[in-house]
């Protein structure tokens, strides 16, 4: 009670009631009167329903059956969990699991499925990759009739750090059976850490079949392809080529019969066809390049705890264990913030429906008192 | 402690309130301590709840409820919010309301058949007026009229039960006071 905010004649009032309600010798007598007729009209508990209750608290109300609300309070929302936990594992191990901690940009592909997944990309006009080898021999073969297709490949390979050696190895002999060769590559070893990276150049048409090697040579990390469409830039630089070749063998027919200031005139012409001449085929040979080879930018790393396990055909060992347990753990951990992050936006909710429900609640039962 | 006399023409309600468990305010219910409460408040309880649903057998069933709501809740109860009774008519009073919104109709006490009169002694004629006055009250004011002059409630006390300020409440039990007694005047 804060008197300081009460009119003082409310709270002389109020204690004037209270003096009668507890019968003080000094109480107002009407108040007092008051307060004993209401006590006396007061409802009494009969007798019988009196002796019944007095029994259920003897006995501590013991309950007669079994009561819904115990599974709703406490079961439901456990179910609720465990549900959200279900969905977090589905939804772990249809995505492969925790990605690996080394693995490069997109395309990340398992081992089994490094051949199909090697199958030759669309050839549209996608983004162009990086690396191409300059002064590549120009061997006009066209990766698909009718159009010119620069493709390229970057490959991630992770291998045992006793089989780094036979896996850089196998690398090269296989670019080199597919007619292709390694235009670059680099060795770098630390202890047990080693890492190889390879500019390949192979045939486009052998592209593909070269990848599907290359990928059982060890455990492939990441797999990515790229292609671009040449054909428009082919085909124009190939027209223009034309026209001026056209153009200085009209030139060359022309200066024959010619003299004097005309020949001059002429040799001058001449001269600077012939230059873009030189300059299309070269740029022709150059698409030609790009074209006909296609490149890969290979990387072989191995480590001492490599999580890359074991190529198709190597044992179980102990250390393959640790790593199997390891990743059920990342994947426990995993379903654990999965079901948290659903069960807790569920779990505000809930809140916020409990909270309405509770002001609802109490204002339905003030309007029944209103209405009594 | 002893147990509360049975309600008759006269007893002081300074009684009830004299015997509130002394544990109230020091540590949670204990079984003893609500059996103890029980038999202090079960009068005063159902006295209330008779005021607010008007109904002598639904009460009953009312305040069974509420000791049994208030004994699988015991350890939910807070002496730092208030005292065990006014925790205790707190309940009583939601189950009193839900009851309404349940039968969504009134029955007036004086029509009820069969309801036995106390026997009230010094004036008849002033007791029934008194009684007809506080039928005739809006409910609200004949509640408050119910926690102060039948359960012996504090105005903190009540404040806790209705949710209100305590100063509120003084405010509503002066008015309700006020109007009672100017209806008994007026009869």
């Amino acid at each position: 009670m804060r008197p300081e905010t009460l009119d003082p004649a409310v709270a002389a009032e109020l204690e004037a009631i209270d003096a009668a309600v507890a019968g003080a010798p000094g109480a107002d007598p009407e108040l007092s009167r008051l307060a004993a007729d209401l006590r006396a009209i007061a409802p009494a508990m009969p007798a019988r329903p009196r002796a019944a209750l007095a029994e259920r608290v003897a006995a501590g109300f013991p309950r007669r059956s079994w009561r819904p609300r115990l599974f709703l309070g406490t079961l439901l929302p456990a179910a609720a969990v465990a549900a959200a936990a279900l969905v977090a594992l589905v939804v772990v191990t249809a995505d492969g699991g925790p990605p690996a901690s080394d693995s490069g940009g997109g395309g990340v592909a398992a081992p089994e499925s490094a051949s199909r997944s090697a199958a030759p990309q669309a050839a549209d006009s996608g983004t162009s990759s990086g690396s191409v080898a300059p002064g590549a021999a120009a061997t006009p073969v066209p990766a698909q009739p009718g159009r010119r297709v620069e493709r390229s490949a970057r490959v991630e390979l992770g291998a045992r750090a006793d089989r780094f050696d036979a896996v850089t190895d196998g690398v090269v002999r296989t670019t080199q059976r597919h007619g292709g060769h390694v235009a670059g590559s680099q060795i770098g070893r630390a202890g047990s850490n080693s890492t190889a990276s390879f500019v390949l150049r192979v045939p486009t048409a052998r592209l593909d079949a070269a990848i599907a090697d290359l990928s059982r040579l060890a455990h492939v990390r990441s797999i990515e392809q790229a292609t671009q469409d040449l054909t428009g830039a082919h085909d124009g630089t190939a027209a223009r080529l034309r026209d001026a070749r056209t153009q200085r063998r009209a030139l060359v027919a022309a200066l024959a019969t010619a003299q004097g200031r005309e020949a001059d005139r002429l040799r001058a012409r001449l001269s600077d066809v012939s230059a873009r001449v030189r300059r299309l085929e070269r740029e022709l040979r150059a698409l030609n390049a790009r074209t006909s080879f296609a490149t890969i930018d290979l990387t072989v790393t191995a480590a001492r705890s490599s999580e890359d396990g074991a190529a198709p055909g190597d044992r179980w060992t102990p250390g393959d264990a640790w790593r199997d347990a390891r990743r059920g753990l990342e994947v426990a951990a995993g379903v654990l913030v999965i079901a948290l992050a659903f069960a807790l936006p569920l779990a505000l909710l809930g809140g916020i429906g409990a909270l309405g429900a509770g002001a609802l609640r109490r204002r339905r039962r003030e309007h029944a008192l209103d209405a009594a | 402690m002893d147990r509360r006399p049975a309600r008759s023409a006269g007893v002081p309600a300074i009684t009830a309130t004299a015997l509130r468990p002394a544990e109230d305010d020091a540590a949670r219910l204990t079984r003893g301590a609500f059996e103890e409460l029980y038999r202090t408040s079960a009068d005063d309880l159902y006295a209330y709840v008779v005021t607010l649903v008007r109904d002598r057998s639904a009460a009953e069933d009312v305040v069974a409820a509420s000791f049994e709501r208030a004994f699988r809740r015991l350890a939910s109860y807070d002496p730092r919010r208030g005292s065990a009774r006014g925790w205790l008519f707190g309940i009583a009073r939601h189950a009193a309301l839900d009851e309404l919104r349940r039968r969504r109709r009134v029955a007036t006490l004086a029509a009820e058949p069969g309801a036995p009169e106390p026997e009230i002694g010094d004036d008849p004629v002033r007791r029934a007026t008194v009684r007809a006055a506080l039928t005739a009250l809006e409910p609200r004011e004949r509640e408050l009229v119910a926690l102060k002059f039948f359960a012996g409630l504090d105005n903190a006390e009540i404040a806790a039960v209705l949710g209100i300020s305590p100063t509120n409440a003084g405010t509503r039990l002066h008015r309700a006071v006020h109007r009672l007694r100017e209806a008994c005047h007026a009869s």
